[in-house]
């Protein structure tokens, strides 16, 4: 019963620290007066309503982009943090060339693959892929690295090797840290995106905040981080509700 | 190492004898990434791109420690804690990024922007740190320090020594987190720094500069974190060691 209470109470808590937010920001927007300077939050919410299809259509294509550059970057480099995890010989040759590239901002790729590929979809789908590989590759190198010795030995001790071995206990052990790198690479991938659309590839929510500069509408401004970020949060649970529904990893 | 030298090789190679003036647009050779690098630092615009940016960082990024630490500090207190930290969570899915086009509005194109991003961005990084080093603190530790007779505040001592070492890796975070941010803002609005100095390369069809200012941000934040990890050594180095509280 305490148990409930105390999870009543939080759930409480923050509902009360959201309305206070949603208070002061009503309270300030009215102090000001300007709405073009901060408009109230019952006027970012109209905007969202009545602009609703413009932000889907944003959204749609923003989240496609990422899921595309995303997904390139998962199909390369779990394979191939695997194999750099469990070849010692691979992992020292490609991890000197891994480390000088990885500290490059994502974004700071941007000129590069508008030089490259010029505006648009391509660009945006390799500016996830850069973000998002390596963390992926890290992660999923250091979970077959990680994985307990003894559970190795003792598989090899059953008659396990070689590929095998490799599949049917490697793999699996090193899944909870290989889906953490996919979640981290998503969230990488994410930011550089919005990025990438607000110093200009065509479409999408980074480009929806521009215009709202541009235009002088905060409200719309500010509707599109609100999307930005429930899209990021809830994409980024989506990942872990599925990382608990493989086995060993819940 | 072998394998990065031989490329880089490769590539001057490769450059020197297959490489047409059309496609020099897009592709520099090694050499002329540092040639360009020599005559930048020659007239003085390396120097102050890198310090600009490196400025811009320490300051915004000083801000947000600070009132990351305070908040932190605040949000795992209990209760109000708890309330105020409702509404940040609620800001903090947004990217920093994203933050841009708004402050533009707010502050005009101008440094308070560049560092209000800054601060933003990693404050979202240290608070929850702080907070989860506070709440980690061990209450039997706490309530040892009080049976010894110390005073509240003599208590309050023992658990920011005790949160040090997660405090520290946290800010290490957010200092990481400022090197990522401080490029995408720079590119917006800013009249000097490594990310014009990117961008430059494409306004000017030099992607020489584009690679150098590539090159020493990636520099700089190593450089940076090192120097943090330097001093978290020396504060706390159990705090670094395997069996330690972080990476």
């Amino acid at each position: 019963m305490n148990l409930l209470r105390g999870q009543l109470s939080h759930t409480a808590e923050r509902a009360l620290g959201i309305a206070l937010f949603l208070f002061a920001w009503a309270t300030l927007a009215a102090v000001i007066a300007k709405p073009q300077i901060l408009p109230g939050p019952a006027v970012v919410a109209e905007t969202l309503y009545t602009a609703r299809t413009t932000f889907a259509e944003a959204a749609l294509r923003s989240f496609v982009r990422v899921a595309v550059g995303w997904g390139a970057a998962v199909v390369l480099a779990v394979p191939i943090g695997w194999a750099m995890g469990a070849v010692p010989l691979m992992n020292r040759e490609l991890s000197r060339f891994i480390a000088l590239l990885r500290p490059i901002p994502p974004f700071a790729w941007l000129p590069l693959l508008l030089i490259w590929v010029g505006i648009g979809d391509t660009s945006a789908w390799l500016i996830c892929f850069v973000a998002a590989v390596f963390p992926i590759l890290s992660y999923a190198r250091a979970g077959v690295a990680e994985a307990q010795p003894a559970l190795l030995q003792a598989a090899r001790n059953l008659g396990a090797g070689g590929l095998s071995l490799a599949v049917r206990v490697q793999v699996p052990a090193a899944l909870p840290m290989t889906f953490t790198g996919l979640r981290s690479g998503w969230i990488l991938a994410w930011m550089s995106l919005v990025a990438a659309e607000l110093a200009g590839a065509d479409g999408g929510l980074g480009q929806l905040i521009l215009d709202a500069r541009n235009l002088v509408r905060p409200d719309l401004a500010i509707g599109g981080m609100a999307v930005i970020g429930a899209l990021a949060a809830s994409s980024a649970s989506l990942l872990g509700g599925l990382e608990r529904r493989v086995p060993g990893c819940g | 190492m072998r394998l990065t030298l031989a490329l880089l090789l490769l590539w001057e190679i490769a450059g020197r004898l297959l490489f047409s003036a059309h496609l020099a647009q897009f592709l520099p050779i090694p050499s002329d990434v540092v040639a360009m690098g020599v005559t930048l630092l020659r007239n003085g615009e390396l120097t102050e791109d890198v310090l600009r940016s490196a400025g811009r960082v320490a300051i915004g990024g000083g801000i947000g420690v600070l009132s990351g630490a305070a908040a932190g500090v605040v949000i795992a207190a209990g209760r109000l804690g708890r309330v105020l930290d409702a509404p940040l969570a609620l800001l903090r899915p947004v990217p920093p990024i994203a933050w841009i086009p708004l402050t533009i509005l707010w502050f005009g194109v101008s440094e308070a922007q560049q560092l209000a991003i800054l601060a933003g961005a990693t404050f979202h990084v240290v608070a929850p740190g702080c907070a989860d080093a506070a709440r980690r603190v061990p209450a039997s530790l706490l309530q040892a320090a009080t049976n010894l007779g110390a005073s509240p505040l003599a208590v309050a001592g023992v658990r920011a020594r005790a949160a040090l070492p997660r405090v520290l890796t946290a800010i290490r975070e957010g200092v990481a987190v400022a090197w990522l941010v401080v490029v995408a803002a720079e590119f917006v609005s800013a009249p000097s720094g490594l990310g014009v100095l990117v961008l430059e390369g494409r306004d000017l069809l030099q992607p020489a500069r584009t690679f150098l200012g590539m090159a020493l941000l990636a520099s700089c934040g190593a450089v940076s974190d090192a120097g943090l990890r330097w001093a978290q050594q020396r504060i706390s180095p159990a705090s670094l060691s395997p069996s330690g509280s972080s990476t």
